[in-house]
């Protein structure tokens, strides 16, 4: 069938007319009993917008935000999310464990008894001995109440998260380069960039939306350029003009040589460095241009190609094409440089290329981290709910910073501690100790998702140690350790805001009542609360007071959004902070003039990278070093772990769905062909893999988009944990796991 | 199991084909592999998967169930527009167009390539 134009738009104008007269439901007009309920997507960092569709109290669609950054798009698992609302392992009553097995319970006999079990260990031990492990997955709010209560009510600061294991290396990143953490940059930079740097990041599978929007820019620019780099040819790779495979961990030599061929061959912006750049090594920024210049001179192209076992030619060209002058360059990083003992390190070389180069805070050049749950960036990061933060750029090691905290949350000086709690394996290797006896998880599954996992599984089964789950689901590898499971409701079915990967904001309205007996997490934290004889500090009656609540925390910081009140949040598709008053629209590009609010109107120059106390961000001198386990003769091939497109983090939400569970739903060993000869296996096989912490057996599929002697595994599998094989050292600086790589020997099974 | 399941899949063109329209439901066989579609249909439908392979579905990875449903009685095999809403809603609210009347998404987006529109901006 062929149409005109004309005759398309006569008769699109006739149908908008007749659907008007017909009552046909639109999005934001509900018929037939069915209403559409603005949220956001349940899974990843991009936080896309969308509707959830409701008729007679059940959810029976999602259709994806026009007006949101996502244009309507959704990705496959955003599309199945209904199905997850009634899925057969939605927890649905309280249970406590009696004679070894959980039961169940009222919640009135729950939250007794966990308030009974935290108030006992406190009096007993003092306030370290009981802790809250969150995550990126709750609401703003919910983190928020949970910080408070433990913070300045119990008055410990083993506050900890999912965050740590996920995005700690890039907030020490932005931290250490720029003074604040949080990327500069949008998703609308996107649309403007020539060329795209993508490093560690499996873009394609992990936020699929962000690469269909890299997707339409290549479309629409033709020319613009996409390198890759990444051990294995993911499904990212597909687009890339340029696939860089390495050695894992050797990217830090790859970057430093990217740095050495822009300095060489003059494709640095030498009034940009003289304007806002200076130079450091170490912790202190003591250097200069000239020593950069002569660290540089030991990463040649061809030492780094040797080192990474890749070609020298490939990292000249994508220097070159990166540090073309008049191109637009965006960087995207997501695990594959934060979940290293190097991970901040390597965080910083990548801003290194933008701060030489210039290519920053312009649109379409920006280093931008990309997220992997929708309210890390908003709930855990921003919010402070780690054990050295405090909410909004706040830190626990200032006394200034406390004492702030203190007059706003209305406690006496000195209730907060002054000492940083341990970081997330920090803590589980205390409560292996039998140094915390309690432990409070919310909305996340650390019985999976740890590294070394076995090692902490155990610690959360000792005997002494009392272990209370508040989650939308059981059984998941967590709630089975636990000695009271609490049900919690379940993203549709509670209000509150989520905060994604580019510093926006969103309110996802509630659209049922909870299911069973579940009730929402900022409930149950405050009447947690009341019972351990806190509740003046969490009277919260609606997740809208906690919110008003939060407006008064940012205000004044640079995070202030003070201006996104609750009922703007409601009629907006996400604000980008900072937003400081009602009427200012956000900030799509931080540190710069006639953007950021921060900036001064008559600043000189075009950015102003305020988070620092000379206005000028840090080029790092950062030395290439290995991971912390490579390859030996024990235990000779590189072990890496991911996600696949169907599933997400440890599956309780993914697992449930249909079209899901026959995809991609056990997790396999990905091996190179190659590799798979000398072991003598082929798909379907079985390998037993081995690590110095523990071995697991996996499926075998054999693949050439693996890298030889590299074995990738998927992470979202609980019958067969990656996690028990990787390793748990971490990064100095940011405390996050080097999940990415270790040491293995993998076996025909 | 696997390989009675894997001769189902086989066979499962021509038993589509043969099925007489808007009669029986035609139902994708379980198959008790937990894999993706592609393992299997790779090999009996290698034209279909290339197809979507190379479209802009497959390039985004929208896979096969998103369109098609779950394995099993679930099963869709020509997906309806209550499949396209996620995404393409507007597009799937422009059919009340008199002009698509008695039209779905697939009477002009056919096949598994499934092109997109030429003007604007092929959603």
């Amino acid at each position: 069938m062929s149409i005109t134009r004309r005759e398309f738009l006569e008769s699109a104008a006739a149908a908008s007319a007749l659907a008007a007269l017909s009552g046909m439901p639109t999005l934001a007009q509900a018929a037939g009993g069915e209403k559409w309920v603005k949220s956001v997507c349940r899974y990843c960092g991009t936080g896309c917008g969308l509707y959830i569709g409701v008729k007679d109290g059940k959810v029976f669609a999602v259709r994806g935000d026009k007006d949101n950054h996502n244009q309507g798009f959704l990705c496959l698992k955003g599309f199945l999310l209904p199905q997850i609302l009634t899925a057969p392992t939605r927890c649905l009553y309280p249970m406590i464990r009696k004679d070894g097995k959980l039961v169940r319970a009222s919640w009135d006999e729950a939250m007794s008894l966990v308030a009974a079990r935290f108030k006992e260990a406190i009096e007993k031990y003092g306030p370290d001995a009981v802790a809250f492990y969150g995550s990126g997955q709750g609401l703003t709010e919910e983190t928020y109440v949970a910080n408070k209560l433990f913070k300045a009510g119990i008055r410990t600061n083993n506050v900890e998260g999912n965050p740590r294991l996920c995005m700690a290396s890039a907030v020490g990143g932005y931290v250490t380069t720029f003074g604040k953490d949080e990327p500069m940059g949008c998703y609308e930079d996107i649309d403007h960039a020539d060329v795209f740097l993508l490093v560690g990041s499996n873009t394609a599978e992990a936020h699929p939306i962000i690469f269909q929007r890299i997707v339409r820019r290549k479309e629409k620019a033709p020319r613009t350029k996409v390198i890759v780099l990444d051990p294995r040819r993911t499904p990212t790779a597909r687009i890339a003009d340029l696939h860089i495979s390495f050695k894992p961990g050797t990217d830090l030599a790859i970057l430093n040589a990217m740095a050495y061929v822009l300095v060489s061959e003059g494709l640095v912006d030498e009034e940009f460095i003289k304007s806002h750049v200076t130079f450091g090594e170490g912790t202190e920024a003591n250097k200069s241009f000239e020593d950069y210049k002569a660290f540089l001179a030991q990463y040649t192209p061809e030492k780094a190609a040797e080192l990474a076992g890749c070609k020298a030619e490939d990292i000249v060209t994508a220097a070159r094409w990166f540090g073309e002058k008049g191109k637009a360059s965006m960087s995207m990083w997501t695990m594959g440089l934060n979940q290293r003992t190097k991970g901040v390190w390597a965080n910083n070389l990548v801003h290194n290329l933008h701060l030489i180069t210039g290519k920053i805070g312009l649109p379409g050049s920006t280093p931008f981290s990309l997220t992997g749950q929708p309210n890390a960036c908003g709930g855990v990061r921003d919010g402070g709910a780690l054990s050295h933060l405090l909410p909004y750029g706040r830190l626990i090691a200032n006394e200034q910073h406390r004492k702030e905290m203190e007059r706003l949350w209305g406690v006496p000086e000195g209730t907060l501690k002054p000492k940083p709690g341990p970081s997330t394996v920090e803590m589980f290797q205390k409560i292996e100790a039998g140094e915390i006896k309690c432990l409070y998880i919310m909305c996340t599954n650390p019985g999976q998702s740890l590294p070394n996992v076995g090692r902490y599984r155990k610690a959360l089964q000792r005997e002494d140690v009392f272990v209370v789950v508040a989650d939308a689901f059981h059984p998941t590898r967590t709630t089975e350790l636990a000695d009271v499971v609490l049900p919690a409701a379940l993203w549709a079915e509670k209000e509150g805001v989520y905060g994604c990967s580019e510093r926006r904001y969103q309110l996802l309205e509630q659209a049922i009542p909870p299911s069973g007996e579940a009730r929402p997490d900022f409930e149950i934290l405050c009447d947690l609360g009341r019972r351990l004889g806190l509740g003046h500090l969490v009277p919260f009656k609606t997740p809208t007071d906690v919110w008003n609540e939060i407006l008064t925390i940012c205000k004044g910081t640079v995070y202030d959004f003070s201006g996104m009140t609750r009922e703007r949040l409601r009629q907006a598709h996400g604000i980008l902070w900072p937003a400081p008053t009602p009427d200012h629209p956000g900030t799509k590009r931080r540190y710069v003039k006639g953007e950021d609010p921060f900036v001064p109107a008559d600043w000189p120059q075009r950015v102003k990278f305020y988070g620092r106390p000379d206005n000028r961000a840090v080029v790092w001198l950062r030395p290439y070093k290995g991971p912390e386990e490579a390859p030996d003769a024990e235990y000779p091939m590189y072990y890496t772990t991911g996600r696949v497109i169907e599933h997400w983090h440890t599956g309780t939400m993914t697992r449930t769905c249909r079209e899901l569970v026959h995809a991609n739903a056990e997790a396999v060993a990905e091996l190179h062909p190659n590799d798979a000869a000398k072991l003598g296996v082929k798909t379907g096989d079985k390998v037993r893999i081995t690590s110095r912490r523990a071995s697991e057996v996996f499926k075998v599929k054999v693949t050439d988009t693996s890298r030889e002697n590299l074995v990738f595994v998927h992470m979202h599998d609980d019958q067969h944990m990656c996690n028990l094989v990787t390793i748990d050292a971490v990064d100095p600086i940011s405390k996050q796991p080097e999940f990415k790589i270790c040491g293995v020997k993998v076996e025909k099974a | 199991m696997k390989t009675k399941a894997f001769l189902a899949v086989a066979l499962l063109p021509l038993l589509l084909a043969a099925a007489p329209p808007k009669k029986a439901k035609p139902a994708h066989p379980e198959v008790d592999a937990e894999e993706a579609c592609d393992v299997c249909h790779r090999e009996v439908t290698p034209e279909i998967v290339d197809a979507w392979y190379a479209s802009r579905h497959g390039l985004m990875n929208v896979k096969c169930f998103v369109c098609h449903g779950a394995i099993g009685p679930d099963f869709m095999r020509r997906a309806p527009v209550s499949r396209c809403v996620g995404c393409h809603n507007d597009k799937v609210q422009s059919l009340a167009n008199p002009f698509f009347k008695g039209k779905d998404c697939f009477s002009c987006h056919s096949g598994h390539e499934l092109n997109p529109h030429k003007m604007g901006g092929g959603q």
